[in-house]
């Protein structure tokens, strides 16, 4: 099957015939490229332009490299190239050529466009099992290439285990959501994935404001997985929504049974909706929608945390504004990690804005010079926020101390361990039960 | 017709003698007097010191063309667009493609400018170094007609 756009390979169908391919692979090399901020290039220049730029560089891919076995574009401005019996000189004067190539200049309806472009490769020196295995190792190079700003990244065996584990875990979680995708009741039962809440505490009554639902994947061969390994997977396979459906459904379900009693009302349940999920409103609004049907829980007791990796596009601002008409609050999560100033995101009608951990972790550390500046910044940010009639809450909160400084600066919601690690759905109960007797 | 002219310069890719240098050079003239008229194209081509400058004038349409048809060659590389710009009158009209010359020396400081994000320099520079490939054409117009 080919892409529509370009008439190159899509990313199944380089997989497939790569795996076709009868030569030794000890002989193949695998070379990924992304244009980068091609969403920028998109963004600025129109969704038609950027077609047109796809279009123009596919064209020099096909011109400029008759000898490649194989040519896909994997996704977006990503593609991928197959040669076969080069040396290694070959090799990297091939790469050169790419990036020389796909970085000349373009004219295009009277704009003059320069691309950059990130490379992973893998040759026939790293000695990997199979061609699928060499596709990934590739994208891990490109990974390396993009976190380490350089241009090329070549594959080494330092990288080997983290693409194995890529290529496996994306192998596993792909059978395991498609044999069990029609009846994800069935992966829920058998506990492969299953969720675990944080307590975000209120120091001032010293009774928790609302508990962060966290997802955990209890693989029945390699054990407990974490989110971090496993969500970008499930988001490049197509699968998030699903997952992120069940999580909200889920989350929902356990909140709406937490005990309370005259003078407290039930904690709210926080659950992070990841940037695909908020990039299609129509579904994501229902899947909210019904996941409060369904379980009965009143609007207001449901956070959504959105992370703040991304631009705020005017699209992102009506979604979350159309979630907020459903009735429930939205959370800025990690703030001070990603693009957005505190004027922008006072764009975004959110509620809560939480302090990314890396705030509070040098508070209490042995750099002083370094938690005088932690400590400046928190009170800079949480004074700000103040102004935007923001709540703060900072996560990540371990020592006595550190949650004396954030009392001082005048947060009242902290998360962390010095609280409570992350808790079973029965822990919850019971932590909420002792808390309440307390009261 | 709304027209409209492009400057770039590009290291050349090239190698060997004066002779070999000379012989490709014509090559790209040959080939560009040859295709150019039936697209409405005109210009100048100079080879400085291991760089190219070309200037090409046209529509919209055939510069867009011919543009991504100079970019797949592999006879240059670093490719610096200086301008693209609208243009009343040509400069190059008479030629389909000029020869500027084939220097030995580079004439500007082109290395300086491949790649340079400051728009002015570029700019001036594209002014400039169209300004030169016209007056070495009136220099040697006898020489290149």
């Amino acid at each position: 099957m080919t892409d529509k756009l370009t008439g190159l390979l899509t990313r199944k169908s380089f997989f497939e015939e790569a795996l076709k391919i009868k030569s030794d692979i000890k002989k193949c090399s695998v070379v990924v490229m992304k244009i980068a901020h091609f969403k920028n290039v998109n963004d600025g220049l129109g969704d038609e332009l950027g077609d047109k730029v796809i279009v123009q560089i596919a064209k020099r891919l096909k011109q400029t490299f008759i000898n490649v076995r194989l040519i896909g574009r994997m996704s977006g401005g990503n593609f991928s190239l197959l040669f076969e019996e080069l040396s290694s000189q070959e090799l990297e004067h091939e790469i050169l050529r790419l990036r020389d190539f796909v970085e000349r200049p373009l004219l295009l309806k009277r704009e003059v466009i320069v691309l950059n472009v990130n490379i992973g490769v893998v040759d026939e020196r790293n000695q990997l099992d199979n061609i699928s295995e060499m596709i990934h190792a590739a994208e891990v190079a490109l990974h390396n290439a993009m976190s380490s700003r350089v241009k090329i990244s070549y594959f080494d065996s330092a990288m080997k285990l983290e693409a194995q584990l890529s290529h496996q875990l994306e192998n596993a979680l792909r059978v395991s959501l498609t044999k069990q995708a029609t009846e994800i009741h069935r992966a829920i039962h058998s506990q492969e994935f299953f969720l675990v809440f944080q307590p975000i505490m209120n120091i001032k009554y010293g009774y928790p404001s609302a508990f962060e639902a966290l997802l955990r994947w209890n693989h029945p061969e390699k054990g407990i997985i974490s989110p971090a390994t496993f969500i970008p997977i499930a988001e490049q396979i197509g699968v998030m929504e699903l997952l992120g459906r069940w999580v909200l459904r889920r989350a929902c379900k356990e909140a709406a049974d937490w005990p309370n009693n005259s003078k407290f009302r039930s904690p709210k349940i926080s659950v992070n909706i990841s940037p695909m999920q908020l990039r299609n409103r129509a579904a994501i609004v229902e899947t909210v929608k019904s996941a409060l049907e369904e379980s009965g829980l009143e609007a207001d007791r449901l956070k959504l945390e959105i992370t703040e990796s991304q631009e705020i596009s005017h699209e992102m601002i009506e979604t979350v504004h159309a979630l907020k008409r459903l009735g429930c609050w939205v959370a800025i999560d990690d703030f001070g990690t990603g693009y957005s100033s505190l004027m922008e995101l006072n764009t975004l009608p959110v509620d809560y804005v939480k302090l990314d951990r890396s705030f509070i972790k040098s508070i209490g550390g042995s750099d002083e010079k370094k938690e005088r500046q932690s400590l400046n910044m928190i009170r800079a940010v949480v004074s700000l926020i103040d102004v935007f009639n923001l709540i703060p809450i900072v996560e990540g909160v371990e020592t006595s101390y550190q949650l004396t400084t954030c009392t001082d600066a005048g947060i009242n919601l902290v998360q962390g361990f010095y609280f409570s690690k992350p808790l079973d759905e029965k822990a919850v109960q019971k932590f909420l039960l002792q808390k309440l007797e307390i009261k | 017709m709304e027209l409209f002219h492009i400057a770039y310069i590009s290291k050349s890719s090239i190698f060997g003698s004066v002779g070999d240098i000379q012989k490709e050079v014509r090559k790209i003239l040959e080939s560009a007097k040859k295709n150019n008229p039936a697209i409405g194209v005109t210009g100048a081509l100079l080879y400085s010191g291991g760089y190219f400058c070309q200037v090409i004038e046209g529509s919209e349409e055939a510069l867009e063309e011919l543009f991504e048809i100079i970019q797949l060659d592999a006879r240059h590389s670093d490719i610096t667009v200086l301008h693209f710009e609208p243009l009343i009158d040509r400069n190059f009209a008479d030629w389909s493609m000029a020869l500027a010359g084939i220097e030995d020396k580079a004439r500007f400081n082109l290395d300086g400018l491949l790649g340079s994000k400051d728009e002015i320099q570029i700019k001036e520079a594209g002014a400039s170094i169209v300004s030169t490939l016209d007056e070495l054409i009136r220099q040697h117009q006898d020489l290149v007609k």
